[in-house]
C-alpha cells in the first residue's frame, strides 16, 4: 500500500538542504537563521523595516548578500516614499553610480539624468534611447550619469555606495536628502506650487481644487502655472533665487536668514504633485492644528507642541490670525531668545539694536529703551524724559550702515523682531568701529615659543577710541601700543604689520580676525 | 481521514480539513485521488516523538522535536478560519499583527520555531508560514548588529575592511 504513493514527487518538491530523512531532524539549533533557506530568510527580511535590513546586512557575508538584494530594497523605497512628495519610484539622483554603472540599465541611466535635470536628458540622448541599444549610446548615457554626479553643489548630500545596491543606495540618499535645508534652483523651475496668501480667508481649509497654482519659470518669471495667453491671477512677477550665492561651511549655522525665508515661503508655496489630497508633512501639521487649535488653551498648546523652536513657531504664525496672534507673544520669544543666545558671545538678553523700533516704542519701557541706546553705543542721559529716549531710539536706527541689516518688523512684537534680527545679523560680514573698540580681544601669536603656551598666559588688548591698540590690563605688557586703522574694506591694519583678514563670525556670533602672525578673537 | 507519517515513520490520522491547510497535501489528495488507503509520507518533517502517557497535548515549549504535531496543533486551530484573502493588498503586512493565539503558539524555543518554519515552507502553509517569518523578524527589530549575531549564533566573517565599509554606507541609520 505504501509504496504505491508517488514518492517521487515528494522529492522533487523537497529543498535542496541536506538529504530528506535526516536534515529537518537534526536542524542544528546553534545555526539559527543562516540554516534557513536563502528565500525564506529573504522572506523574513521582506517583513523588516530599512533600519532593521540594514543591521541584518552587517552580521556576515551570507546575510549581507542576502539583505542586499535590489528586489527587497525596491520594495523599501517603494514603501517609504509612497506618500512622498517628488519620489517618484525610480534611482535617486544624488547617488554616486560610479560603483553601480554595470547595474544600470538603459532607462534606469535616463531616469537618473531626467531627475538631475541633465540637459542630456531632454534632447538628443532620449532620442538616441527607445528603437536602437546601440553600444554607443549606452556608453554616453553612463559617462552623462557619472559627470552629472552632483558634488559639490551647496548643501546636496552625494551618498557613494562601493557595497550596497543601485536601490538601497537609493533609499539611503533619499533619507540624508530629506534634511536638505536648501533647494536647488532646478526643482524650484521644475515643480508646481500651490500658491496661497497668508491673509487670504481663514479657517477654509486646504482646498486644493481651488488653490492656485504657480510656477518659477527659467526665465525669472514667477506666474500662474496655466499657460494659455490668459491673464491670470497671481500676476507674472520677476523673482531671485539668492540662495544659491554661496555655501555655508556644512558645520556651523544653525537658522540662518536665508532658511528663514524657504522656510516661510515653504508655508506659502506647497508643491503639489501626483498626490493632491497628500499634503506637505508641514502644511499637513498646520492644517491639523487649525482643527485643534480652539479646543486647548494657548499656553498650554504652545508649551505641548513647540518646546522651543523659532522657526516652528515662525511657521505657525502664519497658518492663522488666531495662531498669529498666540505666536507673536513676547513671552515666548523672550524664552526663545534666552534659550538661543544663551551661548552667544556680546548678546545679552536685551533688545537688539539692529532693529526699526519706530512701530514699536510704545511697548517699549525706559530701561528698555536705554538698554537699546546703549547696544547701539549711543551715550545716554538720566535727565532725558522716556519721550526723548524713544524719539532718540527711532532717530538713531543704523540703517544705511555698510553690510548692516536693519530689521524692521511690520506685526511682529519686540522680541520677535530683536529674534530675527539677530539671526540676521550672524551673517554679517564686517565689524563696525564701535563693536572693535567696545569688547576686549584675546591676542594669540601664532608663532608663540612652545614653552609659552600657557593658558593663563592669555593676553588681552582693547582697541582704544583714540586709535591705538594695547595690552587691556597693562598698558607697558606686551603687545606694545601700536596705532589702529579699520580700512574701508572692513580689513584692520595695526602699525605697520601685515594688513589683517575681515574679521569674520564665529559659531558664537564672536569676531575673529587674523594676520599670519597673530589672530584676534572677540570676548 | 488522511493518514501521513513523519520522516521518523510516526503516522497521524487527520480529517482531511485539517491535513488540506497545506497546500502540498492538498495537492497531493487531489493528484493520487483516493488518500484513505495509504499513508502520506512527509519525509521532510521533522520527528513526531509524542510522549506516552502523556497529556494529548503537551506543552510545545518542552518538546523540540514535535514539528508535525505542532504543525498539526496549528492547522487544528485554525481550521475554522475563513480563506484567506487574496493577495491584492497593496501594502504587504507588518510583522506587528500576529494574532495572540499564534503569538503563543510560536513561543517556543529557537530550534523548534526554524523547524516549523521549514516544515510550512514545505508542506505549503502560507499562514503559518507567514506568523514564523513575522516571529523571527519581531526577534531581529530593536537589536544591535551584536546582539543579533548573538541570537542567531552568526559569526562574523567580513573583513576590518568590508566591516568598516559597511558600516560606513550604513551609518545613515544611525542615532534617529
Amino acid at each position: 500500500m505504501h509504496s504505491t504513493f508517488p514518492v517521487s514527487v515528494l522529492q522533487k518538491n523537497s529543498l535542496e538542504r541536506g538529504t530528506c530523512s535526516d536534515s529537518a531532524v537534526n536542524l542544528d539549533v546553534k545555526a539559527g537563521l543562516t540554516a534557513l533557506p536563502v528565500e525564506l530568510i529573504t522572506r523574513v527580511l521582506g517583513l523588516l523595516d530599512a533600519k532593521s535590513v540594514s543591521l541584518v546586512s552587517q552580521t556576515s557575508r551570507l546575510l549581507f548578500s542576502i539583505a542586499a538584494q535590489d528586489l527587497l530594497w525596491k520594495t523599501l523605497c517603494q514603501q517609504r516614499w509612497a506618500d512622498k512628495m517628488h519620489a517618484p519610484l525610480k534611482l535617486h539622483p544624488f547617488v554616486d553610480y560610479t560603483h553601480l554603472l554595470a547595474k544600470l540599465d538603459r532607462q534606469e541611466k535616463i531616469d537618473i539624468l531626467q531627475r538631475r535635470f541633465h540637459n542630456a536628458s531632454q534632447t538628443s540622448l532620449l532620442q538616441l534611447a527607445p528603437p536602437s541599444m546601440d553600444e554607443e549610446g549606452d556608453v554616453a548615457l553612463a559617462e552623462c550619469v557619472l559627470q552629472s554626479t552632483p558634488v559639490g553643489i551647496a548643501e546636496v548630500t552625494v551618498f557613494q555606495p562601493k557595497l550596497c545596491g543601485k536601490w538601497q543606495a537609493s533609499y539611503i540618499a533619499a533619507e540624508l536628502d530629506q534634511h536638505r535645508m536648501r533647494i536647488t534652483m532646478n526643482e524650484l523651475n521644475a515643480y508646481i506650487w500651490s500658491y496661497q496668501e497668508s491673509w487670504g480667508y481663514f479657517g477654509a481649509g486646504v482646498d486644493s481644487g481651488t488653490a492656485l497654482r504657480v510656477r518659477f519659470f527659467p526665465n525669472g518669471i514667477r506666474a500662474n502655472a496655466i499657460e494659455d495667453g490668459t491673464p491670470r491671477r497671481p500676476r507674472p512677477m520677476p523673482y531671485d533665487f539668492t540662495a544659491t550665492a554661496k555655501r555655508h561651511p556644512p558645520t556651523n549655522k544653525k537658522p540662518t536668514k536665508k532658511r528663514i525665508q524657504i522656510r516661510k515661503a515653504s508655508l506659502l508655496l506647497t508643491t503639489t504633485a501626483s498626490h493632491p489630497s497628500l499634503l506637505d508633512s508641514q502644511e499637513g501639521a498646520n492644517a491639523h492644528l487649525q482643527n485643534l487649535n480652539r479646543a486647548q488653551p494657548p499656553e498650554l498648546m504652545f508649551g505641548r507642541v513647540f518646546d522651543d523652536h523659532a522657526l516652528d513657531l515662525s511657521t505657525v504664525s502664519l497658518a492663522s490670525k488666531y495662531l498669529f496672534q498666540l505666536a507673536t507673544q513676547d513671552f515666548l520669544w523672550k524664552q526663545l531668545c534666552e534659550m538661543r543666545w544663551s551661548d552667544k558671545k556680546h548678546q545679552s538678553l536685551s533688545l537688539h539694536p539692529l532693529v526699526d523700533y519706530t512701530g514699536l516704542v510704545p511697548h517699549l519701557n525706559r530701561s528698555e529703551l536705554l538698554e537699546i541706546l546703549h547696544r547701539r553705543f549711543l551715550a545716554t542721559d538720566d535727565s532725558m524724559s522716556d519721550q526723548e529716549l524713544a524719539t532718540r531710539v527711532i532717530n538713531t536706527t543704523p540703517t544705511g550702515f555698510r553690510d548692516v541689516t536693519v530689521y524692521t518688523p511690520l506685526v511682529c512684537g519686540k522680541w520677535q523682531a530683536s529674534y530675527i534680527a539677530a539671526e540676521m545679523d550672524q551673517n554679517r560680514e564686517r565689524i563696525t568701529m564701535k563693536e572693535l573698540q567696545a569688547y576686549e580681544w584675546v591676542f594669540r601669536e601664532q608663532w608663540a615659543y612652545d614653552d609659552e603656551d600657557d593658558e593663563d598666559e592669555t593676553i588681552k588688548v582693547k582697541f582704544r577710541a583714540d586709535g591705538v591698540r594695547l595690552n587691556a590690563s597693562d598698558a607697558q605688557s606686551r603687545p606694545r601700543p601700536q596705532t589702529y586703522q579699520l580700512l574701508a574694506s572692513g580689513k584692520i591694519q595695526v602699525g605697520n604689520f601685515p594688513r589683517h583678514s575681515r574679521p569674520t563670525r564665529l559659531d558664537n556670533w564672536g569676531w575673529q580676525f587674523s594676520n599670519v602672525y597673530v589672530t584676534y578673537t572677540s570676548i | 481521514m488522511v493518514r501521513i507519517t513523519s520522516s521518523d515513520s510516526q503516522e497521524f490520522s487527520v480529517s482531511q480539513d485539517i491535513a488540506c491547510q497545506s497546500q502540498l497535501i492538498k495537492n497531493m489528495i487531489e493528484d493520487v485521488g483516493d488518500a484513505d488507503e495509504q499513508p502520506i509520507p512527509l519525509p521532510n518533517v521533522a520527528g513526531a516523538i509524542l510522549q506516552k502517557g502523556g497529556s494529548c497535548f503537551p506543552s510545545i515549549s518542552n518538546a523540540p522535536k514535535l514539528t508535525l504535531f505542532a504543525v498539526i496543533e496549528y492547522a487544528t486551530m485554525h481550521k475554522d478560519d475563513p480563506p484567506s484573502a487574496p493577495e491584492t493588498d497593496a501594502k504587504p503586512s507588518t510583522s506587528e499583527d500576529i494574532e495572540d493565539r499564534d503569538k503563543q503558539f510560536l513561543n517556543v524555543d529557537q530550534g523548534t520555531l526554524f523547524e516549523i518554519i521549514l516544515a510550512a515552507n514545505y508542506l505549503d502553509m502560507k499562514s503559518l508560514l507567514d506568523v514564523g517569518c513575522k516571529t523571527v523578524a519581531n526577534m531581529i527589530k530593536g537589536k544591535t548588529v551584536e546582539e543579533v549575531r548573538a541570537l542567531f549564533n552568526i559569526v562574523n566573517d567580513f573583513t576590518p575592511e568590508e566591516e568598516e565599509q559597511i558600516r560606513k554606507e550604513n551609518e545613515w541609520c544611525e542615532d534617529r
